[in-house]
């Protein structure tokens, strides 16, 4: 059978940006703790996830049901991508192949990466999120959200791994670094890190059941943290060559 | 208070990280982070003691060790294999670092780390230079 219907006048209807955040345990744990509670706060679904051949096998079981370590959520045209162990220089290359190809099949049109950047005596009071984009048109996003830039510093590990296979993707990312204490879980520079996601996603998070865990946090967080640490020690070895040092 | 938050996290983190809190259990008194760094005149060692006011701390120097026991303000709830097990109590030992000079070590609390500073030992036989 023909089709007769037909569109006529038709206005291209703008769609909601569509944005994945990416939370990996790092400095601070600012990636784990911010996309944890964003998942959980905005109602998030698991709708996949990330499976990576050069990582020790491991799963949890909640509810008689099996996840994975690295998981992917969604609500509206919001993703989420978290991982409960750290990524390590052996699992950074295919990590970030699989999550820039999730993002390119499915029309992400920017990744958020949240991260911490050691701040020796931070005032709890005046905490800064500075941000590193990929791609300019992503300055007005920062400039919108009265976001400084982060201008000079060293990245290295598998970070580095990361920024460089995302710098040359074709989609746009923006990596958020907001001052935290590097060796301990910072709740308090997560739920900085927090509100500017939610400003930038423009969705309301409430951060009062945050707020009210923050020592739990941190008491819960030091298994992940003290995992985290002794990954970014191992890179610290392997790094700098005798003569530097 | 468990809430679906914070009960998730901990059953996300707790199973994959386990093997760090065997101690916790064993010595049934939380094992807090630490961290010493290096620096040209002296080492500097923080604490992670969240949740415990700085009356409770209390910090000692024995056996070329930094021990650090702590009271926490609200016991601390952790599931293990279906057995809710509370802990009041932190404490952790660290071995001094080589040329302490444990007579002018200080420490501060802030934002619930206590940051032990441990000076060098900067006197020693002199050596004539010729």
């Amino acid at each position: 059978m023909l089709n007769r219907n037909t569109v006529k006048n038709s206005k291209k209807i703008p769609r909601e940006p569509s944005v994945l955040i990416v939370g990996i345990p790092g400095p601070g744990l600012i990636g784990t703790l911010s996309v944890s509670y964003l998942v959980h706060a905005l109602d998030m679904e698991i709708v996949g996830e990330i499976e990576n051949p050069d990582t020790t096998p491991v799963v949890f079981i909640d509810d008689g049901e099996i996840f994975g370590p690295i998981r992917i959520y969604k609500s509206g045209s919001l993703y989420a991508v978290l991982s409960d162990i750290p990524i390590d220089y052996d699992m950074a290359v295919s990590f970030i192949q699989s999550l820039i190809e999730f993002a390119q099949k499915n029309g992400v049109d920017m990744i958020l990466l949240p991260n911490g950047i050691h701040a020796g005596e931070k005032d709890p009071n005046n905490i800064k999120t500075f941000g590193l984009s990929t791609d300019e048109r992503l300055d007005v996003v920062m400039y919108d959200n009265e976001i400084p830039k982060f201008l000079t510093g060293m990245i290295a590990g598998p970070d580095a791994t990361i920024l460089t296979y995302l710098k040359n993707s074709q989609v746009p990312a923006l990596i958020l670094f907001t001052q935290c204490n590097f060796f301990f879980p910072d709740p308090e520079s997560a739920m900085h890190t927090i509100k500017t996601i939610s400003n930038i996603v423009k969705r309301d998070v409430d951060l009062t059941e945050f707020k009210k865990q923050v020592n739990y946090l941190r008491l819960q967080g030091r298994q992940l943290m003290e995992d985290t640490l002794n990954i970014m020690q191992q890179e610290k070895e392997t790094k700098p060559p005798q003569i530097y040092k | 208070m468990t809430t679906d938050f914070i009960a998730s996290f901990e059953k996300r983190v707790s199973s994959l990280h386990e093997h760090n809190t065997a101690d916790d259990f064993a010595l049934r008194e939380i094992v807090p982070l630490s961290y010493l760094i290096e620096k040209n005149s002296k080492w500097v060692l923080q604490i992670d003691l969240p949740g415990v006011e700085r009356k409770n701390i209390v910090l000692t120097i024995t056996h070329g060790h930094v021990v650090v026991k702590a009271k926490l303000e609200e016991a601390f709830k952790v599931s293990n294999h279906g057995q809710v097990i509370k802990f009041e109590n932190m404490k952790k030992a660290v071995e001094l670092p080589p040329y302490a000079d444990i007579k002018k070590i200080s420490a501060k609390f802030k934002n619930g780390i206590l940051t032990i500073t441990i000076p060098k030992i900067d006197s020693g036989k002199r050596i004539p230079i010729k």
